[in-house]
């Protein structure tokens, strides 16, 4: 495996180099161990055994952007991961939410859409669905697309299940799929509200008069500045007392931003803007 | 003092010594024993623990070893720093690693050995950060996760240390190692660990 390969902090610079005069991809805000390990097992996936050789194989363009952005990011997401913070959205913000004739929420890195589709469930359950657009972003087109068709594997429904139960769904899971030859496709009217638009956390633009941002499991991809410059996106981006919401082993304790945050729970995440 | 402080972190930074603690299958009774050997004082590295759980597990191994413990035990979230004298868990369902500035950093990437966290991506990680100042502790567990860690540690100058397999409850782990590497610095029994790896801090 990738025991035996070896790169240099030098020919890790090269890399970040190449990927963005080559194939426009910008990796330079990237936490360096996890971009460190991508590279090396893409390394191995394509039988480069030297850094040399790795070059040579990029210079040449043998992958497609989207391909080489693919497999350097990572797209590992569930349903109701964390369930305790989908329960106490559930239990503790939603009749905050409630308050709002029209509710925005963002999902910034949203991967192939569990996430959006988890609160999508408890909304719909808390009748809040009809009145919510939930805006889902991600920098790569490819899980955008599966998070669009809401597709996923039918094993997987059954740890999602779980989760669901304990996040406090008030319906069997299963009532909001249709199993076929091994797949699960989500019920449509769930997907009606999401807007899915390709954008990049690093250098994109603010949203506007957004109610919620779910921003889960990004930072730990980021460098600290990106994580501040990210922070500052989103506080632009939230009505006053707006909610922050980042994974549950991330935080931003150490960030420049936090005297405009509140700490509604500091075990699970979740912030609220001050004003 | 103020200056004087941060000459001490500013110091301590380059210097630290982490200890990393592997294991899966019966390995917390290992790590039980191990940290009764443990104070603030004793303890002038890093320690930082990998063990295979059940995601959903949360941190109670965290809790139940602060009440036991009257050493800080800490669960690692992305991005905190290194300091010697605490006892870091590596949170279920995360792999994890050693940024070159001595952060730890999570990453949800595939499993690797059916692990997440993994020991070989921790020993690779944190062995090219540190080199020679990494210690490595590999003990009972049921699968073979370690083996290619404990070379990269082995080729970087690390120390390996490996829980005698006649001792270990599953020994699939430590001797998957041992058969891994030409030469293992010290294969010992659970309750030498401690005193051979403080040997090294
Ligand atoms: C590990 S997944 C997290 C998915 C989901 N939020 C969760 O926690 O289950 C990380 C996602 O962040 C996206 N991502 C990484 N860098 C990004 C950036 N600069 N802008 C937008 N999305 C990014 C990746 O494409 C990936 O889909």
């Amino acid at each position: 495996m990738e025991a035996l390969l070896e790169i240099s902090e030098n020919e890790l610079d090269d890399f970040i180099q190449l990927s963005d005069k080559l194939y426009g991809i910008d990796f330079s805000g990237y936490a360096l161990e996890s971009l460190r390990r991508r590279v090396l097992r893409l390394m191995q996936l394509k039988s480069c055994d030297s850094f040399t050789a790795f070059k040579y194989y990029l210079a040449n363009q043998q992958l497609s952007d989207e391909e080489l952005l693919n497999e350097i990011s990572v797209n590992t997401t569930e349903m109701f991961r964390d369930f305790e913070v989908f329960k106490f959205l559930k239990d503790e913000v939603f009749s905050v939410l409630e308050t709002y004739p029209r509710i925005n929420i963002w999902h910034a890195g949203c991967s192939t859409g569990q996430e959006p589709l988890s609160l999508a469930i408890l909304l719909k359950e808390h009748g809040l669905l009809r009145r919510t657009v939930q805006y889902c972003t991600d920098i790569n087109s490819e899980v955008l697309a599966q998070a669009k068709k809401g597709i996923y594997e039918l094993k997987e429904m059954k740890d999602y299940s779980a989760n669901y139960i304990r996040s406090g769904g008030a319906m069997s899971l299963s009532d909001y799929y249709v199993a076929n030859y091994g797949k699960a496709k989500m019920n449509r009217e769930l997907g009606k509200n999401m807007v899915f638009t390709k954008h990049n956390l690093i250098n994109g633009t603010s949203f506007n008069q957004m109610h919620m941002i779910m921003c889960r499991n990004v930072f730990i991809y980021l460098t600290t500045a990106q994580q501040n410059k990210v922070l500052r996106l989103f506080i632009d981006s939230l009505v006053p007392r707006g909610y922050l919401i980042l994974g549950v082993k991330e935080s931003a304790v150490f960030s420049t931003v936090l005297n405009e945050l509140e700490i509604v729970n500091g075990k699970l995440k979740i912030y609220r803007k001050k004003r | 003092m103020a200056n004087s402080r941060s000459i001490e972190k500013k110091d301590s930074h380059s210097t630290i010594k982490v200890v990393l603690f592997c294991g899966s299958t019966g390995a917390i009774e290992v790590l039980e024993k191990f940290l009764m050997n443990v104070s603030q004082k004793n303890l002038r590295a890093a320690l930082v623990v990998i063990l295979h759980r059940k995601t959903g597990t949360r941190d109670l191994l965290v809790r139940y070893l602060n009440e036991k413990l009257n050493v800080m035990v800490k669960a690692i979230e992305h991005g905190v720093p290194l300091e010697k004298g605490v006892i870091y868990i590596a949170p279920a369902g995360y792999h994890c690693m050693l940024e070159k500035d001595m952060t730890l950093s999570l990453d949800l990437s595939e499993k690797v050995m059916f692990s997440r966290p993994s020991a070989d991506v921790s020993l690779e990680s944190f062995s090219y950060n540190l080199k020679d100042r990494l210690i490595a502790i590999i003990v009972s567990g049921a699968n073979s996760d370690g083996a290619d860690g404990a070379k990269c540690v082995s080729r970087r100058n690390g120390k390996i240390i490996v829980q005698n397999p006649t001792e270990a409850f599953a020994k699939t782990m430590p001797s998957a190692v041992i058969d891994s590497l030409d030469k293992v610095d010290h294969i010992v029994t659970t309750k030498e660990l401690y005193k051979t790896a403080a040997k090294y801090f």
